[in-house]
């Protein structure tokens, strides 16, 4: 709502140019052609800026920055997921994002100001910098060292292949049979 | 009322701390009279607590405000319904039913094997009481429900103080699934103390056969069964409730519910292999260990205030007592493992690489990493606040990106475990168990990309759960067309009495198509979209095929609350489908809250899901509207995930929970003798 008002606001008044056009045409200052090509170069100049005023589409950059910043009304959810109706913090914090996009600014540049203003724990994920890139690499660090243990403990325990003797032990027939029921439900 | 609760929750805990004690008297002493004594105790001090959590529902169905629990938790004009869910309502009330529960689940134990396992039982019932001691004080001397409201009085002395109403249930808990969520949640939770008693009991008695997991494998199973639909009912109550379009968002208290339900997760696969093969008995006892103090990590994280969470009660002092107890634990549970550690050796060498065991272990393996990589991500803000003194969040882009690669590495595994012969398999078999399967997935992922599917985790997800169904699918119909074939039985019968014959097997199989299912439903996410608007009456939005016309409003007022709803006809290319009402509520009682009400129609293709978020500033009415693609089969494969553990916890032919009857050293010896042959 905000931003269609500006909108309103920064509009160039309808009439105005070409009322003056037409006083200038009116008085017999300039040729047929002449004006023609004015109200031509006119309208060019503006559909030219109600294009470059008609608000443009900052969905994706506006969903990837509330993606990056987390709402400190004390929710812990990202700014794209705070669903409480006029939050105190995120309700602001996406006006001002929205502002800026539409201003032209890069979503990185609106990130880090905001971090430069609150702190990393706006931030919704670890930095890649320093002490915090510990939180990237210790999964896969566990997953890489337990994938060495596991492989070392399956090989250790992989049973050497040896011939096999003459069974000399009488069997139980019960464990026989159990040994059977054991193998079929294998 | 509230003095007789009081003095039962004190009775319980004289009588469990002196089960504890004459437990551990008894076995020590060989007195079998004292151990019956002990257990005698147990059994009544939950039928005190019994006695209490009754007392509390009495208090908070008649609404007797004079009681600071159903003061802060309840309100007159709430339902009936809500006012007995009020009991878990709060922090103090919920602790009465975590020790409610708990009581339950040891008495059960203790009547179940009342004539069984006479050497081990005694330690049983002490850790169940040691366990049952700790929360019954926290809970009688940090946060008793049944204290009185009081306030200062003209002489300046403490006078009793009756509120003219309560401050009301907290209205996001204030729906059927947020209801049952809880007390179904707190079963998970608390369960795994059953089969943690039973495996220090094993461990202290030496008799480390698997006795102790057959004893304890349904308990385990059911166990892991309320988790994980504790899990699922909170992933629903996100959805219908909170409104963001998400049913997830690595909420610490969520990730606590998940922990030990992965690890459970990797328990029950590893105790197949103990059973079968006698092997990996250290690994049960430390995932049996880390089961239980996960499930006691998780209510200390909801409790304590550590880190921030939308689902944490307020702050309290019980931190420190957590902490305390679970060192405690953990250090006498290792003690106990590395002491007995001769005992534990495996029976069996591993016979091939190419394994179903090994399969196993692989599977262990990324269950226990993705269950660090959620503990490292919830804690890690406290870690660097502890080393750093800066504050950091730890947010779902660095859960996503963790665990979505773990998580398709496990899909595939499910997949590729079960085509593994125990022992050892062959090439050519191997190659002859992936041959259809295989060739279905790449079929699938070229349709994918053909399609125009470019988006790289969906395509793997999507052919790997092609993969893995086509395994399932394969296994059922081979045994089925051999069983048909040679019984003569048709082939529902042949199928029916082919899951019977081995309910973990074919129940197995049946869970894991669920996980197959519940992945589809996650692979959506990546197509989500949404579009918010404010719109007056008459006015249109668009998304996707669907246009939504805003076609009415009304205001309507109850007793308990006042809602706007919103009435959005849906049609899909331009055919009317339905009416839509999403609510915004605002609730009288207490802070005077407001929730939405989501109205969405849902199919198995997608979810039309829309919000009503109130009125903005100029009158017209915020509305958003979310496309989710494929929810639908999250819910769906969580049916049937629950459908097939309940298939594995069918009774066998003797009667239900059947356990040997056999003393435990003569079970031992017996199969003992079996894996010597």
């Amino acid at each position: 709502m905000q931003v269609l008002s500006k909108l309103r606001a920064t509009r160039p008044p309808r009439h105005g140019i070409l009322s003056h056009g037409w006083h200038r045409s009116q008085a017999g200052g300039f040729p047929f052609g002449g004006s023609a090509a004015a109200g031509l170069l006119l309208t060019c100049v503006m559909a030219l800026s109600l294009w470059a005023q008609a608000p443009r589409d900052i969905s994706k950059e506006y969903k990837q920055a509330c993606d990056r910043l987390i709402c400190q009304c004390g929710c812990n959810e990202q700014l794209s997921v705070c669903a409480m109706q006029n939050c105190g913090s995120a309700t602001p914090m996406r006006a001002e994002i929205r502002e800026r996009l539409l201003k032209g600014e890069s979503v990185d540049v609106i990130v880090d100001s905001f971090v430069a203003r609150m702190g990393k724990q706006v931030l919704s994920a670890p930095t890649l910098k320093g002490f915090d890139i510990t939180a990237w690499v210790m999964p896969f660090f566990i997953l890489c060292l337990g994938t060495v243990v596991v492989g070392w403990i399956v090989v250790r325990m992989v049973r050497p292949v040896t011939a096999a003797g003459p069974a000399s032990v009488p069997i139980d027939p019960r464990v026989d049979r159990e040994l059977k029921d054991f193998e079929e439900e294998s | 009322m509230s003095e007789f609760g009081n003095f039962c929750l004190l009775l319980a805990l004289v009588l469990a701390v002196y089960g504890m004690f004459a437990a551990v008297f008894g076995a020590w002493r060989k007195q079998h009279r004292i151990v019956r004594s002990a257990e005698h105790a147990a059994i009544a001090a939950c039928v005190s607590i019994a006695l209490a959590t009754a007392s509390m529902l009495y208090l908070l169905i008649t609404s007797d405000f004079s009681v600071s629990h159903v003061a802060s938790a309840s309100n007159r004009d709430l339902p009936v319904f809500y006012k007995i869910a009020a009991l878990w309502g709060a922090h103090d009330g919920s602790m009465l039913l975590w020790v409610f529960v708990t009581s339950i689940f040891s008495g059960t134990v203790i009547y179940q094997n009342r004539y069984r396992y006479r050497d081990m039982m005694p330690w049983v019932v002490a850790i169940l009481m040691l366990n049952l001691s700790f929360f019954l004080s926290l809970n009688l001397f940090l946060s008793n429900p049944f204290n009185q409201l009081v306030q200062v009085g003209a002489n300046g002395s403490m006078m009793k103080y009756v509120a003219a109403d309560g401050r009301g249930l907290n209205p996001l808990l204030q729906y059927w699934a947020m209801v049952i969520h809880p007390p179904i949640l707190y079963l998970g939770f608390i369960g795994f103390v059953v089969p943690f008693a039973f495996a220090m009991g094993a461990l202290i008695t030496r008799q480390l056969g698997d006795a102790w997991i057959r004893t304890t494998r349904r308990w385990t199973l059911l166990t892991w069964l309320f988790l994980g639909t504790g899990l699922i009912l909170g992933a629903k109550w996100a959805y219908v409730v909170l409104g963001w379009g998400g049913y997830w968002g690595w909420d610490p208290v969520e990730n606590s519910s998940l922990m030990p339900w992965l690890i459970a997760t990797a328990f029950l696969h590893s105790v197949i292999i103990q059973e079968r093969k006698g092997m990996l008995k250290v690994w049960n006892m430390i995932l049996v260990v880390m089961a239980y103090l996960l499930g006691v990590f998780g209510t200390f994280i909801t409790r304590s205030g550590v880190v921030n969470s939308v689902h944490a009660f307020a702050d309290s002092s019980l931190g420190k007592y957590f902490i305390l107890y679970m060192g405690l634990v953990a250090i006498a549970s290792l003690y106990l493992i590395i002491d007995r550690l001769p005992h534990l050796k495996s029976e069996r060498p591993l016979d091939s690489v190419l394994s179903r065991e090994s399969a196993f272990l692989f599977n262990n393996l990324m269950l226990v990493v993705a269950c660090f990589a959620v503990l490292w991500g919830t804690m890690f803000p406290v870690l660097s606040e502890w080393l750093r003194g800066s504050k950091i969040t730890v947010g779902p882009p660095f859960f996503n990106s963790v665990n979505i690669p773990i998580g398709l590495f496990l899909l595939l595994l499910t997949g590729v475990g079960p085509l593994f012969a125990w022992r050892k398999t062959s090439l050519e078999s191997l190659k002859k168990a992936f041959f259809l399967p295989g060739i279905l997935a790449a079929v699938s992922c070229v349709v994918l990309l053909a399609l125009g599917m470019r988006n790289f985790y969906t395509t793997v997800c999507l052919t790997l759960c092609v993969f893995v169904a086509a395994t399932i699918l394969e296994e059922f119909y081979k045994a089925t067309s051999i069983r048909a074939r040679n019984s003569g039985e048709n082939f529902a019968l042949a199928l029916s009495r082919l899951t019977l014959k081995n309910k973990r097997r074919y129940g197995g199989y049946i869970v894991h198509f669920g996980i197959v299912l519940i992945f589809v439903g996650l692979s959506g996410n990546a197509f989500n979209r949404e579009v918010s608007q404010t719109m007056a009456p008459g006015d249109e939005l668009k998304i996707g095929d669907y246009t939504l016309k805003l076609s009415d409003y009304k205001e309507i007022d109850t007793p308990n609350y006042v809602y706007g709803v919103t009435m959005l006809d849906a049609y899909k290319d331009g055919k009317f489908l339905r009416t839509l009402k999403p609510e915004k509520r605002f609730y009288k009682a207490g802070d005077q809250q407001s929730t939405t009400e989501v109205s969405m129609r849902s199919t198995p293709k997608e979810d039309l899901y829309t919000v009503f978020n109130g009125l903005s500033n100029d009158g017209r009415y915020e509305i958003k509207a979310h496309v989710n693609p494929l929810v639908f089969w999250v819910w769906f494969g969580a049916a049937v995930m629950v459908f097939g553990t309940m298939v594995t916890l069918l009774p066998d032919r003797k009667g239900a929970f059947a356990t040997p009857s056999l003393s435990l050293d003569r079970s031992a010896g017996l199969e003992a003798n079996m894996r010597s042959k």
